[in-house]
């Protein structure tokens, strides 16, 4: 008995939002209309894997203390440039050629700002806000100027079937869910069982306590921001996917949801506590809540104030459950 | 602290369980219609989605109102959130009309009928029940091209300032599209001399217009993508001194697009030339009709409705003017 009650406190303080998420569920199921139906859970878990890869991503610079602006424009300028090489290229008619072309393409997006990233917040020592807000800009700039000059538009249609899976077209409609629940799985492995991750706790508890312990700061600062824009990336692979276009507006009002499934989640904007655990509950959350919502027909102008009022309560539950217990600081349980 | 935890979470249930109670009564057996707008950002999203509200009233049909603030992602969902609580017909306004194909496959796929309102849908395989369309290329080709005949005929010329809306706004960029294509079909009479990307945002339009104003102090005609963006427009143009009514020395030419109440209340009042008006009344009682029509079985026999737009002109404001469904609106 003692052993559940710990295994039950525990579960409390690493993952305040979970009980939370449960009794929601439970009573969506009695109380929403069309809730439990095998239609809506489908869309449900759909939804989640619209922002659950990005916010993995993102968990590993919130856990570092710090913030990715760029994820956004990552995900955006990657469709951006796979949808180009898919519907509009040379080698569009050769989609055995042009699919995994563009899904490199676009996993180089991610790359490649990351390190643009890291260098600025490793190297340059800029505070991660300054340096993400950089790019952001710049590269949600690059992407809208790539899409006029490419195609005189603001997306990029005819993407080929066999890359519209990816998105969970009709029957297909697992795959996004099982890609982003890999990935999910990946980044809790990362941080829960690697060397890399405890450093990676170990920098966002006490940055100088860590490199005085023989962490290279440096390197997992940068590897962080990497992992970041390179989950931003599949993120953007999958959307782009699910939309069946690129869209040079994607990612343009998806930072606060994002950010929103970290938070919410329980991992702490001041680094150190939290995880991919966390994360995964914040997403759940936030779905199910822009789901009930729906389909109770909440009015257009009361939902976001009504979605507001329900997070701000979930997170209080949240922090008033970890407030009254002891916190186990490193390790905050990924 | 127990306590408190157990009053947050008995409050969240709360929340849902007064909020399904609400639901459950406003639910009867009407015809049920889902609406998804991308925005309520501009006056002729407002009037279009309020004359949609006003004829689902009319009708006696229940209309279920999502609004995507902006994001495709999000109407996507929308709509997917839409044909689980059973809409037999939904209307969407989109915000790409490349995006948006995916959600109205899925929701054909549901046997829900889909009606696409003022954008088009981008789609090779994808085809909406029906569109309720304005041709935004074509209205603003018309309008400058207007202004250029006018001016061509009286020899004058214009140094030009182009606005232009979000450029990931399919409605946008297709204005400019027009724009410029009457630019350079009227070069002789026309000189751009700057282009300004304001985001629909009033703050990044009126730092841009007033920079532009300030490197081309000659500049004399504005052409803008909405009347949305009359209030920096107002303000940059007062700032230089060039706030005038036609005929007054310092007056700038105006070239406008929606025929909101404050664009044609300034056409009216004499300080712009002309305003490219849509019919968010016309296109959004149509959505509704045809969206109750197809909810009882009846098909149309075209698909495509075209809003023809009214272009509005200071030398036919008092034909026309009436014709414009902000008229009634103005002082």
């Amino acid at each position: 008995m003692n052993k559940i009650k710990e295994k039950a406190r525990r579960i409390l303080v690493d993952t305040p939002i979970l009980p939370v998420l449960i009794l929601y569920f439970i009573a969506s199921v009695f109380v929403v209309p069309n809730f439990a139906t095998v239609y809506n859970i489908k869309n449900l878990f759909l939804q989640v894997s619209d922002v659950l890869v990005v916010a993995c991503g993102l968990t590993f610079v919130v856990l570092n203390g710090g913030i990715d602006f760029s994820v956004t424009a990552t995900l955006t300028l990657g469709s951006i440039i796979g949808s180009y090489i898919m519907a509009m290229s040379p080698i569009k008619h050769m989609p055995g050629l042009s699919i995994p072309a563009a899904i490199l393409a676009m996993l180089g997006v991610g790359l490649i700002i990351g390190l643009v990233n890291g260098f600025a917040v490793a190297r340059l020592k800029m505070p991660s806000f300054i340096a993400t807000t950089a790019t952001n800009l710049c590269f949600s700039g690059l992407a809208v100027l790539l899409c006029m000059q490419l195609t005189g538009k603001s997306s990029i249609y005819g993407l080929p079937k066999a890359f519209i899976i990816l998105g969970g077209s009709g029957k297909y409609f697992v795959v996004p869910i099982i890609l982003s629940a890999l990935c999910c799985l990946f980044c809790y492995l990362l941080l829960a069982k690697t060397k890399f991750g405890r450093e990676v706790y170990a920098i966002g508890v006490n940055n100088v306590c860590a490199e005085v312990s023989g962490v290279n700061v440096k390197k997992v600062t940068v590897l962080i921001m990497v992992l970041s824009s390179i989950f931003a990336a599949i993120e953007g692979i999958l959307l782009t996917a699910r939309n069946e276009a690129g869209v040079s507006s994607l990612g343009d009002k998806m930072f606060t949801p994002i950010i929103a499934c970290v938070i919410v989640g329980g991992t702490s904007t001041s680094g150190g506590f939290g995880g991919i655990r966390q994360t995964l509950y914040g997403a759940l959350f936030i779905a199910l809540i822009n789901n009930t919502l729906n389909l109770l027909q909440v009015e257009w102008n009361w939902l976001m104030l009504v979605q507001g009022v329900l997070i701000l309560l979930a997170t209080l539950a949240g922090i008033a459950v970890k407030k009254s217990r002891k916190l186990n600081v490193i390790g905050g349980g990924a | 602290m127990k306590q408190s935890v157990v009053k947050t979470i008995f409050l969240v249930l709360l929340c849902v369980a007064v909020l399904g109670v609400a639901s459950v009564q406003a639910q009867d057996a009407k015809v049920k219609i889902g609406l998804s707008m991308e925005s309520l950002e501009s006056q002729f999203l407002v009037s279009d989605h309020a004359a949609m509200v006003s004829k689902a009233e009319e009708l006696g049909v229940e209309l279920v109102v999502v609004i995507a603030e902006g994001d495709p992602t999000k109407q996507n969902q929308q709509v997917e959130n839409l044909v689980a609580q059973g809409c037999q017909s939904i209307i969407i306004f989109p915000k790409d009309g490349a995006s948006i194909a995916s959600a109205v496959k899925k929701a054909q796929d549901a046997g829900v009928n889909v009606i696409i309102n003022n954008r088009a849908i981008q789609s090779e395989d994808v085809i909406p029940d029906l569109q309720v369309l304005s041709d935004n290329e074509r209205m603003a080709y018309d309008l400058v091209k207007w202004f250029g005949e006018k001016s061509r005929a009286a020899e004058e010329t214009y140094k030009v300032i182009l606005l232009v809306g979000n450029l990931g706004d399919e409605g946008a960029v297709n204005r400019q599209k027009g724009h410029k294509r009457a630019i350079e079909e009227f070069s002789d009479v026309f000189e751009l001399v700057s282009e300004i990307p304001t985001e629909w945002n009033h703050d990044i339009a009126l730092k841009g217009l007033q920079n532009a104003l300030q490197a081309n102090p000659d500049a004399n005609l504005i052409i803008t993508p909405s009347d949305f963006l009359y209030p920096p427009i107002r303000s940059a143009l007062e700032q230089a001194n060039k706030w005038a009514k036609i005929g007054e020395p310092n007056h700038t030419a105006l070239l406008t697009f929606d025929g909101d109440e404050v664009g044609m209340q300034y056409l009216k009042d004499g300080y712009s030339e002309g305003d490219a008006a849509q019919n968010p009344i016309f296109e959004g009682e149509q959505c509704v009709e045809w969206a109750v029509k197809m909810a009882n079985g009846e098909r149309p026999t075209d698909l495509v409705v075209y809003d023809n737009g009214i272009i509005a002109t200071v030398d036919n404001l008092d034909e026309v003017g009436p014709t414009v469904w902000s008229w009634s609106m103005l002082q």
